[in-house]
């Protein structure tokens, strides 16, 4: 009897032990993560359809990812110096790319979003935030089309066992089609307008839209021209950029900052002269030129990562390391002089013997994007600018007569104001009204071989006369006076008005022009001369025969550089082996082995 | 043998406490023994008159030296014997040359030839330890003969002696065959030590479970807080022993179980001890003169042998010979008045080299590192109390450390209190309960600024001659670089307290004579309090000049950068065990036990933190006193909350036949809530047996061994390691996107960057295991030797898919690792005369190779974590040819390797440019630079990318210590004790490439930062064309010469005394007269107080191959004074 209790408890205890483990474990295994959102329950309303797209301005090219080196570079193009590996053409193919990774999964998050809209009940309350992911899908596929050509097309979101991870690129035609697709599909359901002061300012609007349309038609419009493609294929998309940026003209939303046109759409920025062209790329709400002009007055962005001094400052060090470039001689020489001829054809050019003779009679926009020598400017933010008068309280302050003989220094995105390092914060223009009046002018004239001066008159002349009231326009008529080339006027148009906006290296691209444009370098590269950390040789502009040669005040001690046939200080015989490899990027080699149907690029 | 039955509470001490458990086996031999030795007493009265010697002694226990009555002495090969009396004496009647066996049960038996001295004393040497000894094993304990699996046992005798000890497994390290223990600083309470148990299993998470009596710790860095001085004895469960710990078995487990009280008299012991900690190996600065004499060399070198005199650097290195010692004021040099050095001014005829952005220019001759660093005090003091009756027993102890900074500025510190009961109360013979309660303390003092920005304590930044502080004691800035002594003295404080209550009760209740439930609950709190905060400094130049603007360094997202930061974590842990033990033995010959349980554990982990920006005061740190302000980030807050839970069932079967041939198999069924829950579930088992072959008659005929056992194990055991605990649920980010829209920054809703993981799995490893152990020469000699095999088939590892997925895909169960390796330890115990003595030592040889790993075997000269087959940790370099000595040399290697653009090499032979552009300049290759080997034969130098293209690289080792060991020496004579270890480990590469770690590596690297000396008059010169380092540069060509390479990699073998311990115990005849003191002794002991490495660069040879932030806080030796004191 004992013995039976004993093992009655037992195998009572026994089972409880593992009955209740059971029923304890398994119930109390399942566990939810308590601090996050789980997607099962979101994409209840347009609001979440709006937070999520809020990302995508965040995919922007901003100062961040595009001041310094990076694949759009000016300084891999024939502004600054020799290019780097890139534009030298020596680079090689490499195992991976950030570009390409982060694109791709850009673009999943716009297929994400439009996937979840496709089962979404009110359609129209979400249509802004769908054409938005169409946008931001084209802004993606066309970086990877100016970077890889054709690549795969992907337009869902993917799953491990999607037989797309495997699949082929897509022709150029095919991301250009899709590009444009989806530009055209977001166009009618963006905002006609948006207020600066409205809670939206910022998000894409139709005409932005529109801009951007005309930028990639015009990009495979040209691309396609030079490289002998298909006729009707590039003259529909020549037109269709016309078209595009022809009807942002239109529109009267925006307009050239300093103008009377952008006054007339609010704020006063007339009131800076021709130092709006300057005052333009620091624009920010503290006071940051002579006239306390803010950023409300700028209708000349249509599309920008935008900065605040309060909440999101630059972070970058975009003053001192924009002081500490200089570009090449080539892009000085660029610049008309004031009357509208080429340093090669006025008489009303200086030369370049004495420090800042060759700044005389330009362009204005020369002695507003160059430091001219015995000028104030900002350096650090000991040295600042405080009434942009150059009066004693502005000279004491500011480093005075610092630009000496060390070549040229960049001025654009360099504050004046009293600014700590890395706090400034003017907007990033990633679309800017100057760029779509001159893709304008570009594509009618690559279109037809000719231009108007009607439609000189309403885009090119506009940019140019901004700030030379009294430079005559380019017309058919001046052209043809002065022996000039329509083309060649048009390209030098761009080269000086969109400097450092990182169009330069591109437009060579699709221009297929690196065997004239992408040459040795010999010259010109100014370094800034101010930190004692870089060479105590200022390196500069023309030297022999010049004042920092012959004096007075000459260079000391002498540089001993070789010089080239103009007296020119050699800084960087680097050999240029730009080839027609170089054209694109290389598509890197981990994405070939891990999927060996994506044929690498020509060449490479 | 009969395998105990389960109950931690009576059988936990390793050292039964009297004979009572021994077997009825043994009980009945013993009373056959006395039979036939009274037989004997009976023979030897009819011998006795013709025997014409007498010999007489005392009989003594070796360690006690307690007489020991009832000793059988017997002249061998006869029939006369006898047996000691009761104070352990014996008189015996011989034949000259006789020889005596004196045997005692549990003793060591001795033979003596009888000699002329009439007087024959004896010490014998207890057995008991090794075959009375109890094994903590998993939920439960076996005594040692019954064990089979790889178990290494440690005593807490590794935990005395040894001075500060802020983390008990520091002491393990060399001790425990199989185990490999590293830290990676020596920073008090932030030492990060970590152990392996044979090496690698996964390359994701490696912690091998801690159990503390009975209760899984939830993270290893509890044992941060826990004494070890209440540590009884840790066992390290190495191969299947470990599976029935199923799903975190996989690195191996470690049990440690604390002191409990004794029934008896009442013991109060107090240990205190005092420790002075000295700086041991850490790199060695220059002064003055040899830097600028290297940087004058190096400078030289960099322009073809021409010195040049414009030169910034060159300038500087020569002015800084003409004026070391002094500071040089902007304002003592003609033209230079309102700060700032401007270039073309003289100073006693030397020109001035210019820095536009400074105040003065210094040269005074004591390095940061001199200046910082120095000795520190440590104190311990432990107090316990233990004792009780026959039903309760008891231990309290209060233990008391505080850990001294050898950082000389600024707070820094750890202290840790302990207080832990642990109590045992029988309320009948069925029912027992045992309750164990700590509550420990750890504060952690450190200065906020401690690794502030590239100039920090910890960095090589600071540039050499600079002063401390300013001429009147305050931060001192020069030209960007900060003084780090100004920041740590006035830059705030980080201070992380830890509390801890680690409490668990074990319910034992026995049936019926075989049958036991045992019932454990823990309960493991942490909570976690930081208070950081951050001071402005305001910083001057060296005439206390304020330098405007640098207040350092920034910290907040805008307007000022003082701030304060608290931090609560809030980790709760427990654990419920139930189990059921059944323990028989049958016919005297069959040993079953059957053991079968439950466990359910979850931990549930709450943490958030707020930081407040610009306090109205920097006296009183407090959230309340940040002012009011509209700046974005002014108060910044973050929360994290999350829980886990393991549900398991697990069975244990033991058989044992004769005590001879032992056989245990585990089984386990866990699951985790980190998985789908139909992936949730899997079962994990073990098979092992033993052989007791000393047992066989064909061997114990022999009388060679006294112990011979083989055993062998096979195993599967899991890791969770690597898996988020919430991967199977696709979840969104929602957070603020840092893109301005409208007039705010928006917030942005995203997904979280990972697909879910729907189908993975445990990482299964499977562990194989043959071992032998072994005792001879009466024991005196007792050895374990272990071959193990353990390969983990499905390792989670990250598979990468085309880029076009957007998306990083989840880890797949898609790696293999094998690991293999022996392990061995021996000891030799003996005495001679008076002194007793032991010497032990161990080695653990473990390898691995990465079987597959996604079938993507790249790799790249330097360090690489993981490359498919190769060992993780692997490095790969070129292969050294030698040094150039001719320019010849130098062209035909150029002319081979050297192509514009880089086609034929890619190891950045640097090839001159034009001497025209000296401010580029680079020399190119010269006699003195190191020249590399075509590896492949190619015609190139070229380093590959993958296993399969691997150019000119070659394998150069693996950062993974090989053939570690340990070697014990011990001594006893009278009053006195000796101990020392010696530990050290046979093979490890280093190489330390990244960031601040290569800057002391390569001279002038930097060339305006401080340089180290071990390079100085051992560079390559015409005149010592043999010297170890190539020419001095301080250009590009050092990234060329010093680039990882057969030369460049460290060797890091070393051999370390790691404890020394001089002790000396008060005979108890002096004590007794006190009449409160029953035992004392003192000690003066000293830790890593010699080592003998090969490191060229000056590191401690245990030091990280990264050297990262406070991985450089230096190595130190200590010598501690301290006694022991028995009331």
């Amino acid at each position: 009897m004992i013995m039976k209790n004993i093992y009655r408890r037992i195998f009572s205890i026994l089972s409880i032990i593992i009955v209740t483990g059971l029923f304890a474990c398994n119930k109390s295994l399942n566990l939810k993560p308590q601090d996050q959102l789980s997607d099962a329950a979101y994409f209840k309303s347009a609001s979440d359809f709006k937070t999520f797209a809020n990302q995508y301005y965040g995919y922007l090219r901003n100062f961040n990812n595009s001041f310094a080196d990076n694949p759009h570079y000016d300084g891999r193009a024939d502004v600054f110096g020799g290019g780097g590996v890139y534009g030298a053409g020596i680079n090689t193919v490499p195992a991976s790319d950030s570009y390409w990774n982060n694109n791709y999964s850009r673009i999943r998050n716009c297929n994400y979003l439009l996937e979840k809209a496709a089962t979404f009940s009110d359609q129209a309350s979400i249509s802004q935030f769908v054409a938005e992911a169409k946008f931001f899908r084209a802004y993606c596929y066309f970086e990877l089309l100016q970077l890889y050509g054709g690549v795969p097309l992907i337009t869902k979101t993917l799953n491990l066992d999607s037989p797309e991870l495997y699949g082929t690129r897509a022709s150029r035609d095919q991301i250009v089609d899709q590009i444009v697709a989806d530009l055209e599909a977001a166009i009618p359901n963006l905002p006609a307008s948006i207020l600066a002061n409205s809670a939206d300012f910022g998000r894409v609007s139709k005409p932005a839209a529109q801009a951007f349309l005309g930028r990639v038609a015009l990009y495979e419009g040209t691309w396609q021209k030079f490289r002998n493609g298909d006729a009707t294929r590039y003259n529909m998309l020549l037109d269709k950029s016309a078209a595009a940026s022809n009807a942002v003209i239109t529109s009267n939303q925006f307009a050239l900052f300093g103008t009377a046109a952008s006054n007339a759409l609010g704020g006063n920025s007339t009131i800076l002269g021709d130092s709006a062209q300057k005052y333009l790329f620091i624009l920010e709400n503290p006071k940051s030129n002579p006239a306390s002009v803010t950023k409300t007055a700028n209708h000349e962005y249509l599309l920008s990562y935008r900065y605040d001094d309060v909440s999101k400052t630059i972070g970058t060090n975009i003053s001192r390391q924009g002081t500490q470039i200089g570009p090449q001689h080539k892009y000085v020489n660029a610049f008309l002089c004031q009357d509208g001829l080429p340093i090669e054809k006025s008489p009303l050019f200086q030369g370049f013997e004495s420090y800042g003779s060759e700044f005389i009679n330009r362009d204005n926009r020369l002695k507003y994007t160059i430091q001219v020598n015995n000028m104030y400017y900002w350096y650090g933010n000991a040295n600042y600018r405080v009434t942009w008068l150059n009066d004693a309280a502005d000279i004491a302050l500011s480093m005075g007569k610092v630009v000496k003989i060390g070549g040229y220094t960049n001025q654009k995105w360099v504050t004046e104001r009293n600014c700590p390092d890395t706090k400034e914060s003017e907007d990033y223009p990633v679309i800017r009204y100057a760029e779509v009046l001159l893709n304008y002018a570009e594509a009618v004239y690559e279109r037809d071989g000719a231009i108007t001066d009607a439609d000189l008159n309403k885009s090119l002349n506009l940019v140019r006369l901004r700030v030379n009231k009294n430079m005559p326009p380019l017309t058919n008529g001046f052209a043809g006076a002065n022996g000039l080339d329509l083309r060649t006027e048009i390209r030098r148009e761009r080269f000086i008005e969109l400097y450092y906006e990182n169009f330069r290296f591109d437009d060579i691209k699709r221009w297929h022009s690196a065997a004239t444009d992408l040459v040795s370098n010999t010259g010109g590269t100014a370094y800034g001369n101010i930190s004692a950390f870089v060479s105590p040789w200022p390196v500069g502009i023309k030297f022999k025969g010049t004042q920092a040669d012959v004096g007075p005040n000459p260079l000391k001690p002498a540089p001993t550089n070789a010089l080239d046939a103009n007296g020119q200080l050699i800084l960087d015989n680097t050999a240029r082996n730009f080839s027609e490899k170089n054209y694109l990027y290389p598509i890197p080699a981990q994405q070939i082995t891990l999927n060996p149907a994506l044929a690498q690029n020509p060449g490479w | 043998m009969v395998i105990e039955r389960i109950g931690p509470i009576i059988t936990l001490s390793h050292k039964p406490k009297n004979l009572k458990t021994m077997s009825f086996f043994y009980q009945k031999k013993y009373s056959a023994r006395c039979l036939l030795v009274f037989l004997l007493l009976v023979g030897m009265v009819y011998h006795a008159a013709a025997q014409s010697r007498q010999i007489s002694g005392t009989v003594t226990d070796s360690t006690s030296r307690e007489p020991l009555p009832g000793v059988t002495v017997q002249v061998i090969g006869t029939t006369n014997g006898i047996q000691t009396d009761v104070n352990g004496k014996y008189k015996l009647t011989v034949n000259p040359g006789a020889k005596l066996s004196f045997a005692f049960i549990g003793y060591n038996t001795r033979k003596v030839t009888v000699g002329d001295d009439p007087v024959i004393n004896i010490q014998l040497s207890n057995k008991r330890s090794d075959l009375e000894e109890v094994v903590v094993v998993a939920y439960g304990t076996q005594k040692k003969p019954s064990v089979v699996g790889a178990i290494a046992t440690v005593s807490s005798k590794v935990f005395e002696d040894r001075g500060p000890t802020n983390n008990p497994i520091a002491n393990l390290q060399g001790q425990v065959p199989g185990m490999v223990v590293t830290r990676s600083s020596a920073q008090p309470g932030r030492e990060n030590w970590n152990f392996q148990i044979r090496g690698a299993t996964s390359v994701n998470g490696q912690d091998p479970l801690v159990i503390l009596d009975g209760v899984a710790l939830n993270n290893n860095n509890e044992l941060n807080s826990i004494n070890p001085n209440d540590i009884d004895n840790i066992s390290v469960l190495k191969d299947g022993s470990a599976s029935i710990y199923g799903a975190r078995a996989a690195y191996g487990v470690v049990l440690i179980t604390t002191k409990k009280g004794k029934a008896g008299k009442m013991v109060i012991q107090y240990d205190p001890s005092v420790s002075q900690k000295l700086l041991g190996l850490q790199p060695k600065m220059t002064n003055i003169d040899q830097w600028a004499n290297g940087l004058l060399q190096a400078r030289t070198n960099d322009n073809y042998g021409v010195a040049p005199t414009t030169d910034l650097w060159y300038q500087l290195a020569n002015f800084a010979l003409a004026n070391k010692g002094t500071v040089v004021l902007a304002s003592q040099i003609p033209g230079n008045t309102t700060g700032g050095i401007t270039a073309n001014s003289f100073y006693n005829g030397l020109p001035v080299p210019a820095f536009l952005d400074v105040k003065e220019l210094d040269f005074i001759d004591v390095s940061l590192q001199q200046y910082i660093w120095g000795r520190a005090t440590s104190t311990q003091h432990n107090f316990s109390v233990s004792g009780g009756t026959e039903k309760n027993t008891y231990r309290v102890s209060l233990g008391y450390l505080n850990d001294g900074s050898q950082l000389r500025i600024g707070n820094n510190g750890n202290q840790r209190y302990n207080l832990r009961l642990n109590n045992s109360y029988r309320f009948s013979d069925k029912v027992q309960l045992e309750t164990n309660i700590s509550l420990e303390q750890n504060n952690i003092q450190q200065p906020t600024m401690y690794t502030s920005g590239s100039y920090s304590a910890l960095g090589n930044g600071f540039q050499i001659g600079l002063p401390m502080f300013t001429q009147s004691g305050r931060p001192y800035q020069w030209g960007g670089v900060t003084s780090p002594a100004g920041l740590l003295r006035d830059g705030g404080d980080n201070l992380e307290n830890n509390s801890r209550a680690l409490l668990n009760s074990t319910l034992t209740y026995n049936f019926m004579k075989h049958l036991t439930f045992t019932g454990t609950a823990g309960y493991n709190v942490w909570w976690q309090d930081d208070r950081v905060q951050t001071k402005t400094v305001r910083l001057y130049s060296y005439d206390d000049k304020y330098l405007t603007g640098t207040t350092a360094p920034a910290g907040g997202t805008s307007g000022g950068s003082q701030n304060y930061f608290r931090a609560n974590i809030n980790d709760k842990y427990y654990n419920l065990i139930g189990r059921v033990t059944y323990a028989n033995t049958f016919n005297r010959v069959h040993d079953v036990s059957l053991m079968i349980g439950s466990s359910y554990e979850r931990d549930e982990y709450d943490m958030f933190n707020t930081r407040t920006y610009n306090l109205g005061s920097d006296d009183v740190p407090s959230l309340n006193l940040g002012l009011s302000s509209s700046l974005a980030g002014f108060v910044t807050n973050d929360e994290q909350r999350n829980h886990y839970a393991l549900g398991s069932y697990f069975a244990r079967a033991t058989y044992a036949y004769k005590g001879k041939y032992l056989f245990e198999g585990t089984g386990r069924y866990d699951g985790s809530s980190k998985f789908i829950a139909d992936k949730r579930w899997k079962p994990f088992y073990s098979l092992m047996g033993g052989w007791r072959l000393g047992e066989e008659s064909f061997i114990k005929k022999t009388n060679i061994f006294s112990e011979l056992k083989l055993r062998a194990s096979y195993a599967t055991s899991g890791s969770q390691g690597g898996i988020g605990l919430y991967d199977y649920l696709q979840s969104l980010n929602v957070g603020n996107s840092n893109t301005l829209l409208g007039s705010a920054l928006a917030t942005a809703t995203t997904t979280t960057g990972n697909l879910v993981s729907l189908n993975r799995t445990w990482e299964t490893v499977i562990k194989r295991n043959i071992g032998i152990d072994f005792g001879l020469l009466n024991g005196r000699l007792n050895g374990t030797f272990e071959v193990f095999r353990n390969q983990n088939k499905n390792m989670l590892v990250s598979v990468t898919y085309p880029a076009v997925l957007g998306i990083g895909a989840p880890q797949s169960n898609n790696g293999d690792l094998k690991t293999w390796g022996w392990e061995g330890q021996l000891t030799w115990r003996d005495h001679v005369g008076q002194v007793t003595y032991s010497i032990s030592g161990n080695i653990t040889n473990s390898q691995n190779k990465l079987v597959y790993f996604n079938g993507v075997p790249a790799l790249g000269a330097g360090y690489n974590a993981t490359v498919e087959g190769y060992p993780l940790g692997s490095y790969f370099g070129l292969k050294y040819g030698g040094r150039f000595q001719t320019q010849a040399q130098v062209d035909t290697y150029n002319s081979t390797y050297y192509a514009p653009g880089g086609v034929i090499n890619t190891i950045g032979i640097p090839v001159a440019t034009p001497l025209t552009n000296l401010p580029g300049q680079n020399s190119g290759l010269r006699p003195g630079d190191n020249y590399f080997v075509d590896a492949n034969g190619d015609g190139k130098l070229t380093t590959g990318t993958s296993a399969k293209d691997m150019g000119d690289l070659v394998y150069l080792g693996s950062d993974i210590p090989r053939y570690t060991f340990g070697l014990t020496l011990s001594l006893q004579w009278k009053g006195f004790d000796f101990t020392s270890i010696f530990q050290g480990v046979g093979k490890r590469t280093i190489f330390r490439a990244n960031g601040s770690a290569n800057n002391w590596r390569v001279p002038f690297a930097a060339v305006y930062q401080a340089q180290t000396t071990q390079w100085v008059g051992k560079t390559w010169t015409p005149e010592n064309t043999n010297a170890y380092y190539p020419n001095l540069h301080s250009n590009g060509i050092n990234g060329y010469n010093y680039q990882i390479s057969s030369w460049s990699v460290e060797n890091g073998a070393y051999v370390r005394l790691k404890n020394l311990v001089i002790g000396y115990t008060l005979p108890k005849s002096l004590l007794e007269r006190t009449k409160a003191i029953s035992r004392l002794r003192f000690y003066i002991s000293g830790s890593d107080l010699w080592e003998y490495s090969k490191i060229h660069d000056g590191w401690d040879p245990e030091m990280t191959r990264t050297t990262a932030g406070n991985e450089r806080y230096p190595f130190y030796r200590y010598v501690t004074v301290g006694a022991n004191i028995t009331f």
